[in-house]
């Protein structure tokens, strides 16, 4: 089974933890298309398990409304036990920040600036 | 920094001087050319002129973020006017500039999510409370097992014209009504419009077997309707609608009896 896979917006991979990572790829502006397009290649190496997903955000540019809506949706949550937000610089923050905000996510989710505090949080919600 | 205690003003060649005059007026520009005539006086022009280039930097910083605050304040009076049309500009950086124009579009984003949302909710309202008039503006009541009777109350546009046409025959179709009475004392104005409907409702009841009656024509209505040349004379008129009930009970009854011989 593949581990990795891309889109043009992002690349996604399953760690041997079985936390799925995504990274938004440098100066994008995610729109819903980019956003279920994400999801869909994502759900290629998912697998039928529920899993935390690590998302980094920190070189992520922008996010339209209906793309933020979509990752907040119980269509995606469903798949998902925990979100851990990676976020570094200061439009990362506020995007990341914007989402928890306005989506009121359906699975546990917060925000990091350290990916080994992330993926250790993470791991407490391995199914 | 230059010192009057290491270079005496009196000893700074003439350049120098308007160097850094320029300077001092904001010009930050101005460049000092080296002379190679001395060491020190050399020193001192190449120093100033790296202190005009920082200076130039930082002006240019100044002014950018200036600009790009403004452009953020124009954003922001264009929300206090409820126009959602304006963006801010986002570049490629991380600046401040850069998260909060990012933060601004995102929440300009919500309002306009939220107006849309807010004028879709206003809309079904309207509709709702439209069709609720609609259905109290035309009350046809049964006073009888064969007699109804639609009191009309206000002004009679084309919606509501057709909206009476409707309501009369579906309710003789399921009532079996023999008799309809329209009454128009509630009515402002009748006009041809009104005038129209009403006969037009008549002749579809008619078709159906059944009589219409026209009540609560007031004096200046009657002469309304001779003036724009409307002939009810097809239909029966009454006064009051106590006339036109009493009319419509006795008609009934008499065609019962007849019926019944």
């Amino acid at each position: 089974m593949l581990n990795e896979v891309r889109t043009p917006t992002s690349v996604i991979f399953l760690d041997p933890d079985g936390i799925i990572h995504t990274t938004m790829l440098a100066e994008v502006e995610q729109s819903l298309a980019d956003a279920q397009e994400t999801v869909r290649a994502a759900l290629t190496i998912w697998g039928n398990v529920v899993r935390p997903a690590l998302i980094d955000m920190r070189a992520m540019k922008g996010q339209d409304r209906d793309a933020r809506q979509f990752y907040g949706s119980a269509e995606v949550a469903q798949h998902t036990t925990a979100v851990a937000l990676l976020v570094g610089s200061r439009v990362s923050m506020l995007i990341a920040n914007f989402f928890l905000a306005m989506t009121s996510p359906l699975v546990p989710t917060q925000l990091f600036t350290s990916e080994q505090e992330a993926l250790a949080w993470l791991k407490g919600f391995r199914s | 920094m230059i010192s009057s205690n290491t270079l005496p003003l009196e000893a700074q060649p003439a350049p120098i001087l308007e160097v850094l005059a320029r300077l001092g007026a904001g010009d930050f520009t101005a460049r000092g050319e080296t002379t190679g005539q001395g060491a020190t006086d050399d020193a001192l022009i190449h120093g100033i002129n790296q202190l005009a280039t920082i200076l130039q930097q930082q002006q240019a910083t100044i002014q950018e973020a200036e600009q790009r605050g403004e452009d953020l304040l124009k954003v922001m009076l264009h929300l206090a006017r409820l126009d959602y049309t304006k963006r801010a500009t986002v570049t490629a950086g991380d600046s401040v500039f850069d998260a909060l124009g990012t933060g601004l579009n995102m929440l300009v984003d919500e309002l306009v999510a939220g107006q849309v949302s807010q004028a879709r909710l206003q809309e079904e309202i309207i509709q709702s409370q439209a069709a609720v008039i609609q259905e109290l503006s035309t009350p046809l009541i049964p006073i009888s097992n064969d007699i109804l009777v639609m009191p009309l109350i206000g002004n009679i546009d084309t919606a509501r014209a057709q909206h009476v046409m409707e309501r009369v025959l579906e309710g003789v179709a399921a009532h079996h009504a023999e008799t309809v009475i329209l009454d128009i004392t509630g009515v402002a104005v009748v006009d041809t419009q009104v005038a129209n409907t009403l006969l037009r409702a008549a002749q579809a009841v008619q078709l159906l077997g059944t009589q219409v009656m026209v009540t609560g024509i007031r004096p200046e209505v009657a002469q309304t309707l001779v003036n724009l040349g409307v002939d009810f004379r097809r239909l029966q008129t009454w006064s009051t609608m106590q006339m036109g009930i009493a009319a419509a009970l006795q008609h009934n009854t008499h065609t019962t009896r007849f019926a019944r011989r």
